[in-house]
């Protein structure tokens, strides 16, 4: 045994150039599972981090809506003699106002003016400066003593243009118990937050003060207060508070506090924080983990590469080694330790090179997402190193060894002369042995989740992520037991035909025919991944399976040029010889350009389609505007009259009632996925004649964009006037019927149930729940449709509904109540797209808010923001655009990372060829010729990487564009740039070892043995 | 055999790591004079510089000092592309080891030289098919090498080296892989395409058996002619 270990150590040591090269490969191989993971973890962590630092420690807000929660003391005490366990108490008076500048003249709502105990505990943050010094106890007990000094926020303070003893008013709406009344107070700025504790974020854009002092101004009892807030956990970071113990106190609360009956809203606040910000990064993250399974699958064939092309060199070793007696499990031993050595050394490197990587991407991150790249630092987690360690030695080791076991068992005499001994032939009972088992759990699969029961006699259809890959899994089980039976019978080259295809043939029809049905962008996307890497893999092992035929049809093609006859026959033929490392080559180059390409083309479609229909979509109403107070209750102005009058361009104004109410569904019975079981909403009251002038519509906005199956007679692909006109039906169907039968339409209301229609993707038409006003009982309600315009989707994150005047009834109080949301819809003649919308829109702020307007003269002015839609798209877009330049920057990785690994498999490759290529330049190939036959090599390999990524990126491009009903645009400039890289890096990767190939002297490398 | 020199050397030395304690005087000041025509055995004991003259000789390595003329031409003036542009036309290759590219058959590792010429793909198969026919692997011309015996491994090798029609043949150990019976057979080949085509035959060998085959033996010991031999000896 010892010579084995002295042989190792020896062939070690002279191939250690060789090896240098194979550590490298392995390490960038792991790298970019590494540099993936982190990435990934660090966005999804600091995304939430950023989430959850604005509300510092709190878990849980007892809110009485605004009201005032009375005999505060006496819930505390009920919560201390519970078996409720938290760390620390407060209670707070907050209102939401508008602030306005006296000096400038500048005007900003939806302010949170806050009253606090002067004794809180620091748990829920402590005040600090704009120097980051702490401000004491004291010094705010000085700050506050006067009632009409406030500190406020530092975002506020540069909106407001605000220095220290500068007068500002703010507005309150106090409630006489049946209305709001809104009554203005003079503040005085006396210092400002810094963005630290109470600052940070959300407090940047309060106004703070004593909760004396916001008692006395707005006239609240001693023993009243707006909300209690309690941490759980006095620091989470230590003592982390899993989202299910908060949402388990929460219901205890409840039922403590007789919820039900008080009113009291309780939350388990961070809790579904972290569930929102969940749901606001599972689509970044999502985008993410597509490309980043495609990175990580380029990282493996880069690994299996480079470790079949370590062993093959050294076959003809092998058999020296099998000749002197060397028993196969010593060879193997032999392989295993080099490949151990390798992998180890190559995966620790590789968690360092990943973190490099990830050291630069998690760096974009903060400029893209957060806008603050400084301090912003990978986060590695010991579970994504030792699964990216062990992921990279199993890979290497096995890349290694298998091959070794293979070469081991081979006669002597073959390897040693290179003579094909006549071989028993299998039987192939494994062959079809494994095709049947396939073909059972295949069927097992279809039969065990009925999914073509469903598809076919369910109007449900497949609407699930689950149902989808069963149905994948089942198909692809069905499909290669099949191919792996014909292989049996016919050739291994049908079956290798038939899992390539059958791979490539279930992902094409899944995005084309089943993943429209996917209601859920989530479920979407998660299919959408899977289908990417099945679709990929697909096309990689079908091409390699028919490489042979493929490069017979190049080389024909290249005979005919000018190139040398005997350089395509040699380069050609060679990539035939080696099917397995240049499918593997070739695999890289696809996939690498799938993402860069797909990464384009989804960019592009992406921005092309939604601003394409943002005129179409915004019904006529290209500005929009809201206001914190409902303008009926003013006197002074009559909206409508007076913006007609603002600007000759105004063409159509039309006032909409808005308030909120509360949804309350049951998460054990219902589908709804809310972030809670009573979760706010914007309720829009919408008239007859709100869109409609007679039969005309004045707004024509768009119902139902995404629902191709609400009709049964409906075409999704029909023209926009189709579209227009399907709309106005479904309008007149929500407006005039309530009650309706499932006959028509997919969805049952036999029932009666009101009917309202959904802005959100949250609520889709089925769906149904209890919509709560004030002092009502709940009502059960109805999805009947979606409605996609902006003038009512946009509301801070919470969900929205067009209701028809049936409900008014049911949610006047709320109208009278929380009138904070009334809008306008402005339409203009101006056009669409130009910039004169915007000046209407500042026109119309200003009218409102400036000092010279009527209402502000009045002291009773009213916080307005006008909004051009297509500013506001454009705003939208460019942060998706920005998001998907992000993504172009991490697939960017993938292709320095895989280019690098061209290189070196390409140097490698050239390596273990010295004695052919001594052989070629002894019959007389030139040098320029070796340089030639090395280049052609990959760059067929390129050539054929580049047609599959690009079919591969429209098929993945043409599945969102059909899910989203968008057309689909393929950016011919960047397509050609990547084409471009693509093929300069495989120049780059070939000509590097071609011109060092060329420099080989012949009469040394024909001795060379390896 | 006609009196024309075809190939002659001048004080041919070759020193591998020059400069370097693993420096090794490989050829010292060898003087050679080859007649057109003439079949010539290099023999000498294992490292005495056969191979690396035959190299040189076939201008695939470089002489340290010392000149090399093949029809009047002295190689060491060309170019490297010239060079081998002149090796294509005017040199064939046989190796110990067949050197056969594995990946190719028997037809497309014979043809290789000659698709680097002008000649079309169908002419050049045609002339290789012919070529291995005659020298009797008609039935063999699509195999792999791996799916050949050794013989017929160094026919393969043998026809690609003829292909070109080359003044000069080169061999180094082209029998060293094979046995007795077979030896014989390629040597005969040798003599027989030397009585019809007349070209020159350089063969490096161990073997007394394989030198009998050749017009004359020329003996290296230590990098240095020790015996030049006379025609027919």
């Amino acid at each position: 045994m010892s010579y084995i270990n002295t042989l190792l150590q020896k062939t070690f040591k002279r191939r250690i150039g060789k090896n240098v090269g194979t550590l490298v490969a392995i390490a960038l191989g792991v790298s970019l599972m590494v540099g993936v993971q982190i990435t990934i973890t660090s966005f999804s962590t600091t995304a939430i981090d950023f989430f959850v630092e604005a509300i510092g420690e709190n878990d849980i807000i007892i809110s009485g809506l605004g009201f005032p929660i009375t005999d505060y003391e006496s819930i505390i005490e009920q919560i201390d003699n519970s078996t409720i366990d938290y760390a620390a108490i407060n209670v707070r008076v907050t209102q939401d106002v508008a602030a306005y500048n006296l000096e400038s003249g500048i005007l900003e709502k939806g302010v949170s003016f806050t009253g606090i105990e002067l004794n809180e505990d620091p748990v829920f943050g402590k005040f600090y400066d704009e120097d980051g010094t702490e401000i004491n106890r004291l010094q705010l007990m000085n700050i506050f003593e006067n009632e009409s000094h406030v500190l406020v926020g530092y975002s506020l303070k540069d909106e407001l243009n605000i220095t220290v003893g500068s007068d500002i008013k703010i507005r309150i709406g106090e409630f006489d118990g049946f209305k709001f009344n809104y009554i203005t107070h003079d503040l005085k700025v006396a210092g400002f937050v810094g963005n630290e504790g109470k600052g940070k974020d959300y407090g940047g854009w309060a106004i703070w003060t004593s909760i004396g002092n916001i008692r006395s101004l707005i006239g609240f009892a001693q023993n009243e207060c707006t909300e209690i807030n309690i941490a759980l956990s006095s620091n989470h970071k230590e003592n982390p508070i899993e989202n299910e113990y908060a949402m388990q106190i929460e219901d205890e609360l409840k039922i403590l506090l007789d919820a039900e009956n008080t009113g009291l809203l309780i939350i388990a606040f961070r809790a579904l924080l972290l569930d929102v910000a969940d749901e606001v990064i599972s689509g970044v993250l999502i985008a993410f983990n597509l490309f980043g399974a495609l990175i990580i699958f380029s990282g493996i064939l880069l690994l299996v590469n480079i470790q079949l092309i370590q062993v093959e060199d050294r076959i003809q070793q092998l058999g020296i080694l099998r000749a002197i007696g060397s028993r196969r499990r010593e060879i193997v031993r032999l392989f295993l330790v080099e490949s151990i050595i390798l992998g180890v050394i190559g995966s620790f490197l590789g968690v360092g090179g990943g973190y490099v990587m990830s050291i630069f991407l998690v760096n974009r991150i903060g400029k893209t997402f957060f806008d603050n790249s400084i301090g912003l630092q990978p986060i590695v987690t010991g579970g994504a190193v030792i699964y990216s360690i062990i992921l990279g030695l199993i890979l290497s080791v096995g890349a290694g060894i298998l091959p070794a076991i293979r070469a081991a068992r081979v006669d002597v005499i073959e390897v040693i002369r290179g003579i094909k001994k006549a071989t028993r032939k299998r039987s192939g009972n494994f062959t079809m042995g494994l095709g049947l088992a396939f073909v059972m759990s295949g069927i097992a699969i279809f039969a065990a989740q009925m999914v073509v029961y469903d598809s076919l006699f369910t109007p449900s259809g497949w609407d699930s992520a689950v149902e989808q890959w069963m149905f994948m899994g089942g198909s692809v089980g069905l499909l290669i037991g099949v191919s792996l039976l014909l292989g049996y019978i016919i050739s291994k080259k049908v079956m290798g035909n038939g899992i390539g295809l059958s791979f490539i043939g279930t992902a094409v029809l899944m995005l084309i025919f089943s993943l429209p049905q996917l209601k859920d962008a989530v479920e979407n996307s998660k299919i959408l991944a899977t289908l990417a890497v099945v679709l990929a893999l697909g096309s990689i092992i079908w091409v390699g399976v028919n490489l042979k035929t493929v490069t017979n049809f190049i080389r024909g093609v290249m005979y005919k040029t000018k190139l040398k006859k005997g350089v395509s026959l040699i380069s050609s033929k060679y990539m035939t010889s080696k099917t397995m490392r240049s499918t593997l080559t070739f695999g890289i180059f696809a996939l690498v350009l799938t993402m860069n390409i797909f990464a384009a083309i989804y960019q592009s479609t992406y921005s092309y389609n939604t601003l394409e229909s943002v005129e179409f979509l915004s019904g006529g109403a290209s500005i929009f505007l809201e206001l914190d107070t409902p303008i009926s209750n003013e006197t002074l102005v009559d909206v409508e009259q007076d913006l007609y009058a603002l600007d000759e361009s105004i063409t159509n104004v039309k006032g909409i009632n808005s308030t909120i109410a509360f949804i309350q569904v049951d998460p054990e019975a219902s589908d709804i996925h809310i972030p809670a079981e009573i979760f706010p909403t914007y309720v829009h009251m919408i008239y007859d004649d709100t869109f409609k002038d007679g039969d005309e519509y004045v707004y024509d906005f768009m119902f139902d964009l995404s629902i191709p199956f609400f009709f049964d007679d409906y075409k999704p692909a029909a023209p926009e006037e189709y579209q227009s006109q399907y709309s106005h039906n479904i309008w007149d169907f929500f407006y005039n019927r309530t009650k309706f039968s499932s006959d028509g339409t997919s969805i049952d209301n036999e029932n009666g149930l009101l009917t309202v229609i959904s802005t959100s993707p949250m609520l889709s038409p089925g769906n149904r729940f209890n919509l709560t006003g004030l002092f009502t009982n709940p009502t059960e309600v109805i999805v009947i449709a979606t409605v996609r315009q902006y003038p009512f989707s946009q509301a801070r994150g919470l969900p929205a509904l067009l209701v028809t005047p049936d409900f008014l009834g049911k949610l006047s109080y709320n109208f009278a109540l929380f009138p904070k949301h009334t809008r306008f819809l402005i339409s203009t003649s101006e056009d669409f797209r130009e910039g004169k919308n915007t000046e209407i829109a500042t026109k119309i702020e200003e009218f409102f808010n400036s000092n010279t307007s009527v209402l502000v003269q009045n002291e009773d002015f009213v916080a307005a923001s006008a909004y051009n839609v297509w500013d506001v798209m454009l705003e939208l877009v460019d942060f998706q655009v920005r998001t998907f330049d992000f993504l172009q920057y991490f697939v960017g990785f993938g292709l320095i990372v895989g280019a690098l690994g061209m290189i070196i498999i390409a140097v490698r490759n050239v390596s273990e060829r010295r004695r052919e290529i001594g052989m070629m330049r002894a019959i007389g190939y030139k040098k320029r010729q070796i340089i030639g036959s090395i280049m052609i090599e990959l760059l067929i390999l390129a050539f054929l990487g580049l047609i599959i990524g690009f079919l591969n990126s429209v098929v993945l491009g043409l599945s969102f564009a059909i899910v989203y009903d968008w057309i689909l645009i393929i950016p011919a400039t960047r397509v050609l740039l990547y084409t471009g890289i693509m093929i300069g890096i495989a120049i780059v990767a070939s000509i590097l070892p071609g011109i060092r190939a060329s420099q080989i002297t012949p009469a040394e490398a024909i001795r060379y043995v390896g | 055999m006609e009196d024309e020199i075809i190939l002659k050397t001048e004080n041919l030395h070759k020193i591998y790591a020059e400069g370097t304690s693993m420096e090794v005087h490989a050829l010292r000041g060898v003087n050679i004079e080859i007649k057109k025509g003439e079949m010539v055995a290099f023999m000498g004991p294992s490292g005495c510089g056969k191979t690396t003259l035959l190299n040189l000789l076939g201008g695939i390595d470089k002489p340290t000092k010392g000149r090399i003329f093949i029809n009047g031409q002295d190689i060491k003036e060309l170019l490297d592309t010239e060079m081998t542009e002149f090796r294509l036309h005017n040199i064939g290759y046989i190796f110990q080891l067949f050197n056969l590219f594995e990946f190719l058959s028997a037809l497309e590792n014979t043809v290789l030289p000659l698709l680097l010429t002008d000649t079309t793909r169908l002419e050049a198969e045609e002339e290789a098919k012919m070529l291995l026919r005659q020298m009797g692997l008609g039935d063999k011309i699509y195999h792999l090498p791996n799916e050949l015996s050794g013989g017929e491994q160094q026919r393969v090798a043998v026809s690609r080296a003829l292909l070109m029609n080359p003044s000069i043949i080169l061999g180094d150990e082209p029998t060293g892989d094979l046995d007795q019976e077979t030896s014989s057979d390629i040597m005969n080949l040798f003599v027989s395409i030397n009585e019809n085509y007349k070209q020159t035959f350089l063969v490096v060998t161990h073997s007394e058996h394989i030198a009998q085959f050749c017009h004359r033996t020329i003996r290296i010991i230590d990098g240095e002619i020790v015996e030049s031999g006379k025609e027919g000896s």
